[in-house]
């Protein structure tokens, strides 16, 4: 794992100092909300419903136990005994103090982490698979490519007041699981015809208000030119992107209106500048960092331990089948702890459970954990055999259940329960479908499928793109939920079709039960997947199951 | 007087070396120094127990090399504690592949998907090369009624490319052999039997084996390969298509 350098080190405990001194000056009065809110947001403190909330960095998703254990442990210290995990690789803590939040960040820098850059107009958290390290179907570990750029965007003189925030997804496997494509800036390791490793570079991708889906603007970049290529991309950006509507002002708006072809003329003509600037530079430093991110020793004894308790065990054998992925080494798999327990809060660990997971990694997981932007958490080299074990840790903290990629696997915003700028609730639909269905003991037999909500048009639970999607808004005082079909957040990337008009919310729960009733009868075989069927059928069948009303009228 | 090749002195060996059964084999390699220093290799497979209880009757201090090609079944690192413990071995060696060359050659440990015999070269033929270091001679379990290739084995064996000679005092034994030695000393049987693996190697590479198969069916099945490349047939290596 990546360590931090003295330089880092440095460089985050004088952060907090500065911060420390703003927040005094805010306690006392002497800085207005005003003067005061871009010095907070610069160190990812926002000003929610009911309280500040601070929103911590992992970056690409990957930590320790010991990291693990301290995010516990600011959780009970701090705030009210759990946290959230987010879908950009972040954990956000709902109730700090604002005169505790310079403490926070002294223990997060404690075990090498902080809060820099998760807000504002400047380049966030650089995301990446959650897999990474560890997937079957890897090129090579995207996070030294995830690493290098936290280096060289953090406090980039440059771009710290970009015309809007700017997200960067790394991807190393063909299997898209970074959402790459809804990103500013998209990179997917490929090799080119001799084997050499480089980038897709993928520019323009974004949700929110105005969905749309990133374009390749470069084939293949070689690893080597990749920061002077970023720093091309962000000065053409910088430099004409729109500053006059916030609403139009992320780079997805620049490519649609200048068009792919122009923008790419003029990064390419940054780029040859900026090439010679930057020589052998990103070589060396990514070399280094490579190093850094060695796959641990492998224990490769197996045992029939895992097939002799899979016999006995239904429920285990449950877990494998959706939690537990194959891993580089055939000895091993990749475990999903999902954090979606039916009727819970999705992506809300409690102290007990975040300790629970760090004494797991510790003990059978080489000591990596990661955080997945579906909001679960990931033991990434978990032994086949030390399986039933780990299940049976899992299970003592509330933590085993088999639900990864099926129905209650949802993906929800905080929504109005939390966030300034929601319209809607959504974590409450979430529970109430994750209940419905299980009460049903229907989950297995829809099979995969993917849920997402967002609480309001700016798209954090990323609704276009859920097999599934469900917006909720304000519509004169009331909540209205509109549904959408057919997205796609993997490297096929759609953004899904508004069926009709909106629910209120008491009807999402039964509109769902006629959409996916309507799936189970036009599915060719229990292998079609909800998915799969839409492609097949088109939006006509289950828009006619979401209005039968509608549909009757017309006959 | 030329030296005697090896060839001649296995022939040697085998046409002059007189001894009642293995046990009185392994006395006069082990306690008569028949051919020098020799050290035992044992798998702690499904057979092992008989010639490591029949070492530890005759001499227990000799060496007995285990290669844990830390590919193994998490039963067969038990079950070798519990043999060498109950049978009060002295001297047993595991030896392992080291660590460097495990990150150069094998570092996701998915080496066997891509190729066994790069795998079995790694992690067990160069392993007890350099383990048999020093040593004259090693004694094996190998028996003839074990797979076609070994059907003309004989007590003592030439090893040429190492300039070593194999001992296999079980040779002539047949699998009834076996389960009577077994039952006559009441030996711990390794638990994977139980679950239907009578030949036991790598985890990866070996399969449990359905009544009426071959008992080393289960040992890289569906791959034309019989041995791991620590065994020569004839003088030869026994290599398989790669």
């Amino acid at each position: 794992m990546y360590n931090y350098t003295d330089f880092d080190h440095d460089f985050v405990r004088s952060r907090i100092d500065q911060f420390r001194g703003q927040v005094m000056r805010r306690v006392d009065g002497s800085l207005s909300e005003d003067e005061f809110k871009p010095l907070r947001l610069m160190n990812g403190l926002y000003l929610q419903l009911h309280a500040y909330m601070l929103r911590v960095a992992i970056p690409y998703g990957t930590l320790n136990g010991r990291q693990m254990r301290q995010l516990a442990y600011i959780a009970d210290t701090w705030d009210r005994g759990y946290g959230h995990f987010t879908t950009r690789q972040n954990i956000q803590f709902n109730w700090p103090k604002l005169r505790d939040v310079p403490e926070i960040l002294d223990a997060l820098a404690d075990v090498q982490m902080h809060a820099i850059q998760t807000s504002g107009n400047c380049i966030r958290n650089v995301t990446a698979d959650h897999f990474a390290g560890a997937a079957a179907d890897e090129v090579e570990d995207p996070r030294p490519t995830a690493e290098l750029l936290r280096q060289w965007s953090t406090d980039h003189p440059e771009f710290q007041f970009l015309p809007r925030k700017f997200k960067i997804a790394v991807s190393g496997a063909a299997v898209d699981r970074a959402v790459v494509r809804a990103h500013d800036i998209g990179l997917y390791l490929r090799r080119n015809a001799v084997g050499e490793a480089g980038y897709e570079v993928v520019i323009g991708g974004g949700l929110g208000r105005t969905p749309m889906v990133g374009k390749t603007v470069r084939d293949f970049l070689p690893k080597a030119d990749l920061l002077p290529y970023l720093e091309s991309i962000l000065q053409v950006y910088n430099l004409s992107g729109r500053r006059d509507n916030k609403y139009k002002a992320r780079i997805k708006i620049l490519v649609h209106e200048t068009g792919l072809d122009v923008l790419r003329g003029q990064i390419e003509a940054g780029f040859a500048v900026q090439k010679a600037a930057f020589a052998g530079v990103n070589a060396a430093v990514l070399a280094d960092i490579e190093a850094s991110f060695a796959p641990p020793t492998f224990i490769n004894t197996r045992s029939q331990a895992l097939e002799a308790a899979l016999q006995t065990n239904p429920v285990l054998q449950a877990f494998v089948d959706t939690n537990v992925a194959p891993h580089k080494n055939p000895a091993y798999g990749i475990v999903t702890v999902s954090i979606k327990t039916i009727g819970q809060t999705p992506g809300d660990a409690t102290s007990d459970q975040m300790r629970a997971m760090a004494d797991i990694a510790e003990e059978f997981g080489h000591d990596e954990l990661r955080i997945s932007h579906e909001q679960n958490v990931i033991l990434p080299h978990i032994r086949r055999s030390d399986i039933p074990a780990v299940h049976a840790k899992l299970k003592a903290v509330g933590l085993a259940s088999a639900n990864i990629g099926l129905i209650s696997d949802i993906i929800a915003c905080p929504g109005m329960d939390y966030c300034a700028l929601a319209t809607a609730r959504s974590i409450p639909v979430a529970q109430a479908i994750a209940i419905r269905f299980d009460e049903l003991r229907l989950e297995r037999e829809i099979g995969p499928i993917k849920i997402k909500i967002s609480g309001c048009i700016n798209a954090c639970g990323h609704h276009h793109v859920g097999h599934i999607g469900i917006l909720g808004l304000d519509r004169a005082g009331v909540e209205n939920y509109q549904i959408t079909l057919g997205g796609d957040a993997t490297e096929t990337m759609a953004v899904g079709e508004r069926a009709g008009p909106g629910f209120a919310y008491e009807a999402v729960v039964p509109a769902l039960e006629r959409l996916l009733d309507a799936y189970l009868n036009l599915r060719d075989s229990a292998e079609e997947t909800f998915i799969e069927a839409y492609r097949r059928l088109g939006v006509a069948p289950f828009k006619a199951a979401l209005y039968p009303e509608v549909a009757r009228d017309a006959a | 007087m030329p030296r005697e090749t090896l060839a001649q002195r296995v022939a040697r060996l085998n046409a002059t070396t007189w001894a009642d059964d293995a046990k009185g084999l392994l006395d006069q390699v082990l306690n008569r120094q028949l051919l020098g220093k020799v050290a035992m290799v044992s798998s702690f497979g499904a057979d092992s127990a008989v010639l490591l209880h029949l070492l530890a009757q005759v001499n227990r201090k000799a060496p007995v090399i285990f290669i844990d090609t830390q590919m193994l079944f998490a039963e067969t690192l038990g079950y070798q504690r519990d043999l060498a413990a109950q049978f009060g071995l002295k001297d047993v060696r595991v030896v392992s592949v080291d660590e460097l060359s495990l990150r150069r050659s094998d570092l996701w440990g998915n080496l066997h998907q891509a190729s066994t015999d790069a795998c079995c070269d790694l992690r067990k033929t160069q392993v007890l090369e350099r383990a048999l270091d020093g040593f004259e001679g090693w004694i094996s379990g190998r028996k003839r009624h074990q797979a076609s290739s070994r059907a003309a084995l004989e007590w003592f064996e030439a090893d040429p490319v190492h300039a070593r000679i194999k001992i296999n005092p079980l040779a002539y034994w047949g699998a009834s052999d076996i389960a009577a030695y077994f039952e006559v000393h009441n030996l711990p049987r390794h638990p994977l039997i139980a679950r239907g693996y009578p030949s036991i190697g790598c985890a990866p590479c070996t399969s449990a084996v359905k009544a009426g198969e071959d008992t080393r069916a289960g040992r890289w099945r569906g791959q034309d390969k019989e041995e791991c490349g620590i065994h020569f047939v004839n003088g030869k290596w026994v290599r398989t298509a790669a």
